[in-house]
């Protein structure tokens, strides 16, 4: 009953924090100085110009224009790039899948690595195999994102030609956005694994140091030392009870950056030629396409808000003194 | 070693190993391309990806031609001597004093769609091109360049009559236009906002599907009126925007070929083995060059100024050792361009006569400029955001500022600095272009480029990008495009060179090397073109495709 309560609670923020979201984008275009349209298309036709403003709905007033806004968006029209005519949404269904799938791969990699090193690393806290796995932690922070690409691409890629440099085959994800795709598993993990690698590297050393942080706070705790008078073996008490109470930060920094990466992976996009939203919102911006950008800024945002409404509802499920704590408030 | 400890270690073992094996198992790349039809199947790296293919409108760069050239069909192309010949069309002929031009047209001709390639298409292309009243698609600046066409006609099914406002002896050469003008179905022409994507020409290849940013996949053209061609069957062009991925993409075998023209890039394909790369020769080169845009009126900029807009431009060009950029830029393997022609074009000097680096005299003219200039010498520097781009306009920014210029660089996509040249809003354009591909004559590559900013008609020439006036080069361009024999043209293109130069209107930079790299396995064939025209011409970094294949 409280859980459906906080939920309802949480929601209704959610709605709140979403309106916001897409009147502040909805004013991306009006807050253009001039006519919007000049700027939009500046060398366009008096026609093209006057059928951009009827599109816009520049003409009434502005709280006309964010409904209707708002009724276009809940219907899946969000305009259209005006380089080539094509709808953003069509442009989305392309691109979204295509980010969500590599923001996924890189999470794994990066959790797959970064749990166990942590773990360790808390567990050996002052040890020369912790010391050795922060010093490598630092290393891959120092490490830009671009070096790293372009460093597997060569050798990895040109010069082994282990893996393709770049390119992209459509996976699991794409046929469900985009109807015209037909998935192609395996050429998917080939494109994806490079770019993937490469944006968990970084990762991997920020998810493994804070839960190595907090791990050693929690393995100091007295229920800890309960666990272990019982005898209870170390793997046990590290996996089962100190993990979990100590993944709160890690779970926050997972959940910021699965928002972020969604359109934020521009210039490993860019690198290795994956088609998703980082490399869209880039060329967007450089070609001045703003209805495409705020299609783009608006997505995203929803994106990242709905993944970090969904990780604040695992903290109640990982540990239920936030829920309780919550409830009573 | 502990229960914990030992399977810590083991989970950590697991992970690297499945990682590591994840790569290595992969053994190799999987194929863009995994069936071989006859002529093969190639992937083909462009530097950029162009989203309007609607050519009465688009602003198409040389990534955007090359898929042209695949799907549409000119009118004529230029041969290897560097004359416009015939190519969709079977004649292209003019009346005594060139004002009518009759194109006629071959037989059995089809469109991707089935329509005929009739005179009535070929109107209707024409009439979008240059702007006839009430035709669909109408761009905004190549009308600009077709100024002189006073109207088209059918005059049979097979035979279409241009009518001039002035004699232009190089007509068939703006029927190229550095291969812009491909002939659209009039299904795209006539299909509105749909017509920048829904691609309909009669040239090799038929669009197969275009993913943006992704591949636009373009297959053989089972009817094409050349008989035996194309030779693949099909060719996916990627766009992959950044250089040195370009290059490994090549080098890893995702990509069957790719097109640069960057120093670096073109060095780094030489040096890789198993790899062919085919440099255009020295001849009808694109330069590379800064345009000194002198926008005038309110917005009064330092080039354009009355007093001493002339004094600030020989400045700037006093200013630059282009000869250290060249190095830093293009490891000095480009060679410097004195002018605005390569050396098989009329009017070619060896010196045009800019002005030589001199720094010391640079700071004096500086000093003069900002005495008359309430003492600013303040620019803007316009480039694209290509990260050769960038490094050529910060070694331009360090080099002025140490004579006094104050620069600062503005980034952006190409169609958007085309327009900001266009309206003004910066003061140095980074931009390189074709001005002279033909040996005949320059009038295409310069009449439209640089004829005066203020037309005789009262109009403004938005594609003169420097906005200047001079009465000599346009009496030159005008006298030049009447000529009729080589000799004359070269006189006259001699005269124009050299006045162009005066003006101090743009700083030649060096000539471009397009580079197309492309594996072993991949034949880069240029067949003879029809009614024995003689051998295409790869000018502009944009390859003919129609005689690619691959074993």
């Amino acid at each position: 009953m409280e859980l459906t309560k906080l939920i309802a609670r949480r929601a209704v923020q959610l709605v709140i924090v979403l309106l916001f979201v897409s009147f502040f984008t909805f004013l991306l275009v009006r807050l253009l100085p001039g006519d919007p349209t000049d700027i939009i298309i500046p060398f366009g036709t008096e026609a093209k110009k006057a059928q951009l403003r009827a599109d816009l709905g520049l003409g009434q007033p502005l709280y006309q224009q964010y409904i209707d806004y708002l009724g276009n968006i809940l219907q899946g029209n969000l305009g259209r790039q005006y380089s080539s005519g094509r709808p953003v949404s069509e442009l989305v269904a392309q691109s979204l899948p295509v980010s969500i799938q590599l923001m996924i791969y890189a999470q794994l990699i990066a959790l797959l690595f970064a749990l166990p090193l942590g773990i360790w690393a808390a567990y050996r806290a002052g040890s020369r195999s912790d010391a050795a796995i922060n010093t490598t932690g630092f290393a891959l922070l120092a490490l830009p994102n671009f070096v790293v690409a372009l460093v597997l691409s060569y050798f990895i890629g040109a010069r082994l030609k282990w893996l393709p440099t770049g390119g992209y085959a459509p996976g699991w994800l794409d046929p469900i956005f985009d109807g015209t795709r037909s998935t192609d598993i395996g050429g998917h993990f080939n494109y994806m694994l490079l770019p993937a690698i490469t944006l968990a590297l970084g990762q991997i050393a920020i998810y493994m140091r804070l839960l190595r942080s907090d791990m050693i706070a929690t393995l100091k705790e007295n229920f800890i030392s309960m666990a272990r008078a019982k005898g209870i073996s170390n793997l046990r008490i590290l996996w089962r009870h100190a993990l979990r109470p100590s993944s709160l930060t890690l779970l926050t920094v997972v959940g910021l950056n699965v928002g972020a990466l969604i359109g934020g992976a521009i210039v490993v996009e860019v690198i290795f030629g994956i088609p998703g939203m980082g490399q869209k919102i880039t060329l967007a911006i450089f070609s001045r396409e703003y209805i495409e950008l705020q299609g783009y800024v608006l997505v995203v945002a929803v994106l990242f808000i709905l993944v970090n409404f969904f990780v604040d509802f695992l903290y109640t499920i990982l540990d239920p003194r936030i829920r309780r704590g919550r409830s009573a408030t | 070693m502990s229960r914990v400890n030992r399977i810590a270690a083991i989970a950590v073992v697991v992970g690297a190993m499945t990682l590591a094996t994840t790569g290595i198992s992969s053994a190799s790349a999987p194929s863009r391309a995994p069936q071989q039809a006859k002529g093969g199947e190639i992937t083909f790296g462009l530097e950029a990806e162009s989203t309007n293919y609607c050519l009465t409108g688009a602003q198409l760069a040389a990534s955007g031609i090359q898929v042209v050239k695949a799907v549409y069909d000119t009118l004529t192309v230029p041969n290897s001597k560097g004359e416009a010949v015939p190519y969709l069309a079977k004649s292209v002929k003019p009346n005594a004093d060139f004002t009518v031009w009759t194109i006629g047209l071959r037989e059995g001709v089809t469109f991707h769609d089935g329509t005929p390639v009739d005179a009535a298409a070929i109107k209707a292309n024409l009439d979008s091109y240059y702007g006839a009243p009430d035709a669909p698609n109408v761009g905004s600046l190549i009308p600009i360049v077709l100024g002189f066409v006073q109207s088209v006609a059918v005059t049979d099914p097979l035979t279409v009559t241009v009518t001039l406002k002035t004699p232009v002896s190089t007509f068939p050469a703006y029927l190229y236009l550095t291969g812009r003008m491909g002939i659209m179905a009039p299904a795209q022409l006539n299909s509105g906002d749909a017509c920048k994507t829904n691609l309909i020409g009669s040239g090799p290849f038929k669009v197969s599907s275009i993913r943006q940013n992704e591949a636009t996949v373009v297959t053989a053209n089972p009817n094409y009126w050349q008989k035996g061609y194309p030779k693949a069957a099909q060719i996916t062009f990627i766009p992959v925007t950044e250089g040195a991925a370009r290059t490994n993409q090549l080098q890893g075998g995702q990509l069957d070929m790719m097109h640069t023209s960057s120093a670096t890039q073109i060095a780094a394909l030489k040096n890789i083995g198993n790899i062919n790369a085919l440099t255009q020769k020295p001849g009808y080169r694109e330069i590379n060059y800064s345009v000194l845009v002198q926008s005038k009126g309110a917005t009064a900029k330092v080039f354009g100024n009355e007093t001493v807009g002339a004094d600030a431009r020989k400045a700037y060009n006093t200013a630059l050792d282009r000869k250290k950029i060249n190095q830093i830029q293009n490891r000095g393997t480009f060679t410097l361009a004195n002018g605005l022609m390569d050396t098989k074009a009329p009017g070619y000097l060896k010196n045009a006569g800019y002005p030589k680096y001199n720094p010391k005299k640079a700071k004096a003219l500086v000093a003069k400029v900002k005495a008359g200039n309430d003492g600013a010498f303040d620019i803007v520097l316009g480039t694209t955001t290509d990260a050769e781009n960038s490094k050529l306009a910060q070694q331009v920014q360090e080099q002025l500022d140490k004579v006094g210029i104050t620069a600062t660089i503005a980034q952006f996509d190409q169609a958007t600095l085309i327009n900001k040249a266009i309206s003004g809003d910066i003061d140095v354009l980074f931009w390189r272009n074709l001005h002279g591909g033909y040996s005949f004559s320059s009038d295409p590559d310069n009449y439209p480029w640089w004829s005066n900013y203020n037309t005789a008609s009262g109009g403004k020439n938005a594609i003169n990008f420097a906005h200047f006036n001079d009465p000599d080069t346009q009496a030159a361009l005008d006298k030049g495009r009447t000529e009729t024999t080589p000799a004359q043209a070269k006189a006259t293109y001699t005269a124009y060179n050299k006045a162009f130069a005066k003006g101090n209107f743009i700083t030649p930079m060096w000539y471009v090397n397009w580079t197309i790299g492309s594996q072993k396995s991949v034949k880069v064939a240029l067949p003879a073109l029809p009614d024995g025209a003689g051998k295409p011409l790869f000018v502009y970094g944009v390859l003919p495709v129609i005689g690619l294949s691959k074993k």
